[in-house]
């Protein structure tokens, strides 16, 4: 007698316990009211229900694109925080019938590198004021959808480090560069340069080099994306919309950042993440970059509403990082430029530092 | 003037089926206390088994360990002998 192997074709990859079923169901009913998911999605578990619409969600607003540069994750779960096989299994143990709450939250792998010092020259010859306004505009997106390291951040580092050096060591010290390295064009301009008016100034200078019109299209592209939408931050929950957020946020660390925004790769901004970094996350779990609580025991009116505007948040932020990772690359490939031109080796890695890529 | 989205008879039909699954799903959770999960609270290091083949499938799921994934299973709707 033989055995014969059944073909796995057309098996559900995963099957879930009851508890993950129940809450996947809610989320799903509403998901089939809203049209985000479809009959055709229905597979015989909830979970893999939820999960087909979710993607098919990130695939049509562009998470495809947006992974180009952006490495991380959009996911759906009951925690605000991965947890173990272990501490799972405890939480589970602990709660009395299935959880009434989802969190959508969004996270990042790496701080994807910026390295923007050569596209503010290039912008800076179109019109004095274009790189402080498309500074101004790319970094109020991102910051919608992630935290941001950039030189403001190696500046306060900075300040903190150097009270305790004398003026030997600060001659010597990376710290002194930071100030020293910030462009021009950002020293005079950043500081007046509020959002309203940036957005005004992309609005009616017209560059002449194809590089910049293209640039200045795609940062207004990601602006018009995410336009109405604020940065769900954790700290923005509040008591009523999350029982225990306050002490959970007490222990948790601030998020760890979603890009590195340099002049040049290696330079001071660079140092003081190096240094920044080592430390992410040693006191406590860091908090994710964007969270945005579901709660299931609402009315079905109130839930669909809910869910609605949390899809449309992520929907939003997805088309404005694809958007945004269209002008992270030109911003790459203007830096290559710069390196051949001035006979330094091209191609070296954009990717973060070894303290940049974030141990899960 | 915007108009009305219209589910043709059988796409009702599918659509009101599914609706009924998921509230079938969600009652199950409600009513019913799954004996492999109380016995697996009862000894989480069980889930250890799981998680490794978990993390198997799942690295046949995406591809990335396709070498690793012939070694060890034999091409769907294969015949396997029996052992002796």
């Amino acid at each position: 007698m033989a055995v014969s192997v059944p073909r796995l074709k057309g098996m559900r990859w995963r099957y879930c316990t009851r508890w993950d079923e129940g809450p996947a169901a809610t989320l799903g009913m509403s998901l089939l009211r809203l049209g985000i998911c479809q009959p055709s999605d229905w597979s015989g578990s909830a979970v893999d229900f939820v999960e087909r619409g979710f993607n098919r969600f990130c695939r049509e607003n562009g998470a495809a694109e947006a992974k180009r540069v952006w490495v991380g994750e959009l996911r759906i779960g009951d925690s605000l925080f991965e947890l173990t096989e272990q501490e799972r299994n405890q939480m589970e143990a602990e709660r009395e019938g299935a959880t009434q709450q989802l969190f959508l939250t969004g996270d990042y792998e790496a701080a994807a590198s910026i390295p923007i010092g050569e596209t503010l020259s290039r912008l800076g010859a179109e019109h004095e004021l274009l790189p402080a306004a498309f500074y101004r505009v790319f970094v109020t997106n991102l910051y919608k959808w992630m935290r941001v390291y950039e030189y403001v951040d190696a500046q306060e580092h900075a300040e903190m480090w150097m009270e305790d050096l004398d003026e030997e060591e600060l001659q010597a010290s990376v710290y002194r560069k930071v100030e020293m390295e910030i462009p021009s064009c950002i020293q005079k301009h950043a500081s007046r340069m509020g959002h309203k008016r940036a957005r005004r100034l992309l609005q009616e200078i017209k560059p002449t080099a194809p590089l910049a019109r293209q640039l200045i299209r795609h940062v207004l592209e990601m602006d018009a994306h995410g336009l109405g939408h604020e940065h769900a931050w954790p700290g923005l929950l509040t008591e009523k919309e999350v029982p225990g957020i306050s002490d959970w946020l007490m222990d948790a660390e601030s998020s760890r950042p979603g890009c590195l925004i340099t002049w040049y790769e290696n330079d001071a901004i660079n140092a003081c993440f190096d240094e920044d970094a080592q430390h992410m996350g040693e006191n406590g779990p860091c908090q994710p970059n964007v969270v945005l609580p579901i709660r299931l025991e609402r009315p079905i009116r109130q839930l669909d509403e809910e869910v609605r505007r949390v899809f449309d948040h992520a929907g939003a932020m997805l088309q404005s990082l694809a958007s945004g990772a269209k002008v992270v690359e030109t911003i790459r490939e203007l830096y290559d430029e710069y390196l051949r031109e001035h006979r330094l080796k091209p191609g070296l890695p954009v990717e973060p530092g070894a303290s940049g890529i974030w141990n899960q | 003037m915007p108009c009305k989205r219209v589910r043709n008879h059988s796409s009702d039909e599918k659509f009101q089926e599914v609706m009924s699954a998921l509230r079938e799903a969600k009652q199950a959770t409600v009513t019913v206390r799954d004996p492999i999960m109380e016995q697996l609270k009862q000894c989480p290091d069980a889930f250890k088994v799981g998680e490794i083949l978990g993390k198997v499938f799942d690295s046949f799921k995406y591809g990335q360990d396709e070498i690793l994934a012939d070694g060890l299973l034999p091409p769907a709707g294969a015949v396997i002998p029996p052992l002796v």
